[in-house]
């Protein structure tokens, strides 16, 4: 049988003394006396026995003891949940005063809102300006005068300004352009670039290509309107497939190039070599490093041979002389002969008597040896090899046009227009347009005007 | 003379009345704005701090 004299549970009567705890002496906390006799129903355990009205009114005081006591722990609880949702509740200042708070949240954003936000300087104050532009505004570095940091023009009324001036430009620039393309095919009929092509050739201008109206010619592309005329549209004026027409021209500049260097180097091989029988000039120290004149055997037979013949009067001048050459010290000099690596060996060496010693018998001086290229000949080879090379690089780059016509186009200012400055592309500037002028087909032999598409531009 | 006295107090109790209509108008908004302070404080802070906060970002 479990011991619980000395248990420490609390929740065991007697607290922690167990069962030896000490017996309640608080008259609240007991009951009135009662007999240890045996319980019998009917009748309630107590002091009074066998009267069930007092057993009543115990009960009935018992019951309103404890509703009593229920009654403060539970007004305690409450006083404490009170407390606790008041600690809690975090509203409740603001409950208390709530001007002064919404007062000081208000400010606190109105503050807020008014030192945060930077960067709002540049989209209100200033516009970034390249310093492009601002060079063609003129305006560029002159300190103030409505620029903001230098970069910046301050005020939409000015920019504004700037921006109807800059309109103003580009109409009149393409006002120009259009002029002076319609003045450009007026001058098609003159006929001055169409010259090289023969004074026959008739040309139409703009009639050529059909009724181009002037005031539609330009689209929102910035292309020529050529209304379906089969031209390349810019084409034409070496615009449009820039890429294609500049290689061409490298294309034959190169070939032309290479042919006249070759025909050049021909022609000059040619005149080199006829009076010269494609000889090598050799020169030769015969006396190399301080060796003796001993070193060179010369053919003794050959030179009283010669000599006798000038003697006799016979003009065989200019002759050949085989002279042997041993090089008996090793050769220091920076020529090799070609195929001879040793040096010790001999080498034969071809010499040419040009001026043959002086004799009598009415030697006649040989003719001198001729310049190496001759002026005339080397003219005539050159301008043969300009020649040949300006028609190849004719034939390549007119393959598709029959000529061409370099026009340059310089856009200025008309005068007399107040409150221009510039535009931000420098309209002086020089523009060139290369206008390749076709024939129309068939018009320089009939005489009829009009292109016609189906006869394409002539070689 | 009678009249010029009769519009003025016309006018000026008409100027009493709109005085009074803002008067009570002030004050329903004022009892409006602390009523609802006072059931949802929270909120209500929170959208005065946002007015505030966008009335100064415009105010700049």
């Amino acid at each position: 049988m479990a011991d619980y004299r000395n248990d420490d549970d609390r929740t065991l009567p007697g607290g922690l003394g167990g069962m030896n705890r000490t017996p309640e002496t608080d008259p609240e906390h007991l009951l009135p006396d009662h007999t240890a006799a045996p319980a019998v129903p009917g009748l309630v355990a107590g002091g009074v026995t066998g009267d069930p009205d007092a057993v009543r009114d115990e009960i009935e005081r018992t019951r309103e003891r404890m509703s009593s006591t229920i009654d403060q722990i539970e007004g305690a609880l409450l006083r404490k949940k009170g407390e606790i949702q008041e600690k809690l509740d975090v509203a409740a200042p603001i409950r208390e005063r709530p001007w002064v708070f919404a007062a000081g949240v208000f400010g606190t954003g109105l503050v807020l809102g008014l030192l945060t936000g930077g960067g709002d300087d540049d989209d209100r104050d200033t516009v970034k300006v390249p310093r492009s532009m601002l060079a063609g505004l003129g305006m560029e570095g002159n300190g103030g005068a409505g620029l903001s940091g230098g970069y910046g023009l301050s005020g939409g009324r000015e920019w504004e300004d700037r921006s109807r001036e800059l309109l103003q430009v580009v109409a009149r620039q393409e006002e120009e352009i259009r002029d002076l393309r319609a003045a450009l095919y007026d001058e098609d009929d003159a006929g001055d670039g169409f010259a090289v092509l023969g004074a026959d050739a008739e040309f139409r201008g703009a009639d050529a290509l059909g009724d181009v109206e002037v005031e539609n010619e330009w689209d929102e592309d910035w292309n020529y309107d050529d209304r379906g005329d089969a031209l390349d549209d810019f084409g034409a004026f070496g615009v449009e497939g820039e890429g294609g027409g500049f290689l061409r021209k490298a294309v034959a500049t190169a070939v032309a190039a290479g042919l006249a260097g070759v025909l050049g180097g021909m022609g000059k091989k040619l005149v080199n070599n006829r009076g010269h029988r494609g000889e090598m000039e050799v020169e030769v120290d015969l006396e190399p490093g301080g060796a003796s004149a001993s070193d060179v055997r010369v053919d003794q037979e050959f030179l009283a041979a010669r000599r006798e013949r000038y003697v006799a009067g016979t003009r065989t001048h200019g002759g050949e002389m085989d002279v042997e050459v041993e090089m008996e010290r090793p050769y220091t000099g920076a020529y090799r002969a070609p195929g001879e690596y040793g040096y010790g060996r001999e080498l034969e060496v071809e010499v040419e008597m040009e001026r043959p010693r002086q004799y009598a018998g009415g030697y006649e001086a040989p003719r001198g040896r001729a310049l190496p290229v001759s002026p005339l000949a080397g003219a005539v080879a050159a301008g043969a090899a300009a020649l040949v090379g300006g028609l190849v690089a004719r034939l390549v780059h007119n393959r598709s046009h029959q000529g061409e016509m370099e026009v340059e186009v310089e856009l200025e200012q008309r005068g007399g227009q107040t409150g221009y400055v510039s535009s931000p592309q420098p309209i002086s500037a020089e523009r060139e347009y290369e206008v390749e002028l076709e024939r129309p087909g068939g018009a320089s032999a009939t005489g009829s005007t009009g292109y016609n598409p189906a006869n394409p531009p002539l070689m | 003379m009678g009249t010029a006295e009769d519009s003025l107090g016309t006018v000026g109790g008409k100027v009493q009345d709109a005085a009074g209509g803002v008067r009570s108008a002030a004050t329903g908004a004022a009892d409006t704005f602390e009523g609802r302070l006072r059931e949802k404080p929270l909120q209500t802070l929170l959208l005065a701090g946002v007015a505030g906060f966008v009335i100064g970002r415009l105010l700049r």
